[in-house]
């Protein structure tokens, strides 16, 4: 025994059943239906086509929109993060240094990167090097310790 | 587009075969897209949801893209897009049971509901009142038919088409019969879409 349904239920039920059946209908019937109708079809087809092409570029839209957003977002932290790199040379080289000092598995990617020895290196391989690892989150602790 | 985990690689359509597919739909496809989403439109205005067959499109397209509801294509784009829309619009009422998602105007809400545009909601006594009046409306354009009347009501009671063949004693082609005439008949009814 079914509950007895409210009228909204009632025409849901009757819409849905009248979903499939246009699903299922054949192209020749839809089409002679139409023309019986007065409908015109080329016109109706080409509202549809439309409408589902605007759908695609309203959606490419807001995709771009969004990584728009994520990449300033990115943009903006990675601001931040230079801050972390001290203005000075000397500064700067104390602080590659140190953080070399505290992870000694990044000394060898470090050098490699450079292309020489630690030693030997310039101030600006220091300061490319210091944003590399900045932009990686390891200068986070060192750059707020006495260096 | 990337892959979804586990599918085999070009196994969904990429924007640009969407894009395709829609470019290539036959006129009789696009018919039966325009039929299908407004039927499930006004399924859910009864129910209380008032949205367009426009709105249905334009979200199953939305999800294709967005990958929640991404095309396989080993179906054809419009049956792709029929199962989306149906299953978007059954889980639509779901969201719907508790009473105060219906009560509430459009205004309170996020403008969604599972993805679908709310244009507005009815509060439930315009919504009973919609809903009896479209009803009365169907009834009223079928009175001298009596076959239409007892698929009506056979629908209306809850009962597939199946079972209504059964309870009728007629034959399945004798049913779709019937059901091109009530379907026919709705259509006739053209304009309404809130």
């Amino acid at each position: 025994m079914r509950n007895p349904m409210s009228p909204g239920e009632k025409l849901a039920t009757i819409m849905r059943a009248l979903a499939d059946h246009a699903g299922s209908t054949s192209d020749k019937n839809l089409l002679d239906e139409a023309a019986a109708d007065g409908v015109d079809v080329k016109e109706q087809a080409n509202r549809v086509r439309t409408l589902l092409l605007d759908s695609v570029l309203r959606a490419k839209k807001k995709r771009l929109s969004t990584a728009a957003l994520a990449h300033e977002a990115t943009v903006t932290i990675l601001g931040s993060r230079t801050s972390r790199v001290p203005s000075d040379a000397a500064l700067r080289r104390a602080l590659l240094a140190k953080s070399l000092r505290r992870r000694p598995q990044m000394r060898e990617a470090v050098v490699t990167l450079q292309h020489r020895e630690f030693e030997s290196f310039s101030d600006a391989d220091v300061e490319s090097a210091l944003r590399q690892m900045d932009a990686l989150g390891l200068l986070d602790d060192d750059s707020e310790q006495d260096s | 587009m990337t892959s979804a985990k586990g599918s085999a690689p070009g196994e969904f359509a990429t924007d640009l075969e969407v894009e395709g597919a829609i470019r290539a739909l036959t006129d009789a496809e696009a018919l039966r897209l325009r039929k299908v989403a407004d039927y499930r439109a006004r399924a859910l205005i009864g129910l209380g949801l008032g949205i367009c067959g426009d709105d249905l499109l334009q979200d199953a397209i939305a999800r294709t893209l967005d990958g929640d509801r991404r095309w396989r294509k080993t179906v054809t784009f419009p049956k792709h897009l029929i199962e989306t829309m149906r299953s978007l619009a059954n889980h639509a009422p779901d969201e719907l049971k508790g009473s105060s998602i219906v009560t509430a105007t459009a205004e309170d809400q996020s403008g969604y509901l599972d993805g679908i545009p709310l244009r507005s909601c009815f509060p439930n006594g315009e919504r009973v009142t919609a809903a009896t009046e479209q009803l009365e409306r169907i009834e009223v354009r079928f009175a001298d038919d009596d076959e239409v009347g007892l698929v009506i009501q056979g629908l209306a009671s809850g009962m597939t088409g199946p079972e209504i063949q059964a309870d009728l004693d007629i034959t399945e082609k004798q049913y779709e019969t019937i059901m091109t005439r009530l379907r026919r008949g709705v259509d006739r009814k053209e304009g309404w879409c809130p």
